[in-house]
């Protein structure tokens, strides 16, 4: 199992700013989250796993902390 | 100064020497709305000597519940002008320079070259790639912060040295889907929180004390919980002179959002 944080509108689009699941990679946390929350597929977001930004599919073991953060604007 | 910075010379990492350089620092600020007035009035304050603050936008009578500079006097006035005046008439070591204009590539390639440090208060992604790219240009750092209704971002950027918001995001995120103070509604002490987090990054690293490269903050405002993303310097293949920044469309480029 995989914990997964969500911030800002992730977080409400999803209901909830935390979910743990079963996945054997970020793609994988991805698909999960996009295809039970399909609104997420508008969204661009940096992910970081265990609080270090990854930029291509990165394989996760029984722990792992995945975070999608998207840019604010407000101000 | 007569003892009026004396609390803040006290402190060892400070002292006469910083304070010093406080007073002669010269910061831009971008934005004179809810995280501008605090950068502005924290910064001028603790005794930067020149500030530069640029907005093009007038005092609404629904700002000033969190653009605390204003008055109910000031609605319709442009805000740099209105925010120079409360400053300047608060803080007379504080030499302010409003500019009533839109931040595009033109003023950043007359500003940046004699500033210390950017300062990002607007909720303008254009400006915020803008400033990104010219930080980069100019070898100067920017900060920033950014609020999504109970929570902040903030960091500060060096893109010189790697640590840019281009590495964050090089995809710029479709704007229909931000969410904006003017649409979602924001509480007032949210934008006061994160301009004064911009603020004390500000005076640290004109002062050399601050330690944040290569990480993102967080702040959930309700749960009080935080969180620090840490990410890797990269160099970017993006523009790297004045000419280049004068050429490119901010505009189109975050119309471009789809991936």
């Amino acid at each position: 199992m995989v914990n997964v944080l969500l911030f800002g509108r992730l977080a409400e689009i999803c209901g909830q700013n935390n979910f743990v699941f079963e996945a054997k990679d970020t793609d994988a946390v991805c698909d999960k989250l996009k295809t039970d929350f399909p609104e997420m597929k508008q969204f661009s977001f940096a992910l970081a796993v265990n609080q270090i930004m990854i930029t291509g599919n990165t394989k996760l073991k029984e722990g792992d902390e995945v975070a999608l953060m998207p840019p604010y604007s407000g101000g | 100064m007569d003892g009026y910075f004396r609390r803040q010379i006290q402190l060892k990492e400070i002292g006469e020497a910083g304070q010093q350089k406080l007073l002669s620092s010269k910061v831009l600020v971008v934005g004179a709305g809810g995280l501008g007035c605090a950068v502005l009035q924290t910064l001028a304050a603790c005794g930067i000597g020149y500030i530069t603050v640029v907005d093009f936008d007038v005092v609404e009578y629904h700002n000033l519940h969190r653009q605390t500079l204003f008055t109910t006097a000031e609605v319709g006035k442009n805000k740099a002008e209105s925010a120079a005046q409360f400053l300047s008439e608060r803080y007379p070591h504080c030499q302010i320079n409003p500019v009533n204009a839109v931040f595009d590539a033109r003023m950043a390639v007359a500003e940046l070259p004699t500033a210390d440090i950017l300062i990002d208060c607007t909720d303008n992604l254009p400006v915020r790639y803008l400033m990104d790219d010219a930080a980069r240009v100019y070898k100067k750092t920017w900060v920033h912060a950014s609020i999504s209704k109970f929570n902040l971002q903030w960091t500060l950027f060096r893109p010189y040295l790697g640590y840019s918001y281009r590495n964050l995001y090089p995809v710029p995120p479709n704007p229909l889907f931000m969410g904006q103070c003017n649409t979602e509604g924001i509480l007032g002490a949210v934008p006061a929180l994160a301009g004064t987090l911009q603020a004390n990054l500000v005076l640290n690293a004109l002062l050399g004390l601050d330690n944040v490269d290569g990480k993102l903050f967080h702040m959930d405002t309700q749960s009080g919980q935080s969180y620090t993303m840490n990410y890797q310097a990269q160099p970017t293949a993006a523009l790297e002179t004045p000419e280049a920044l004068l050429q490119y469309n901010y505009e189109a480029f975050c119309q471009n959002f789809n991936q």
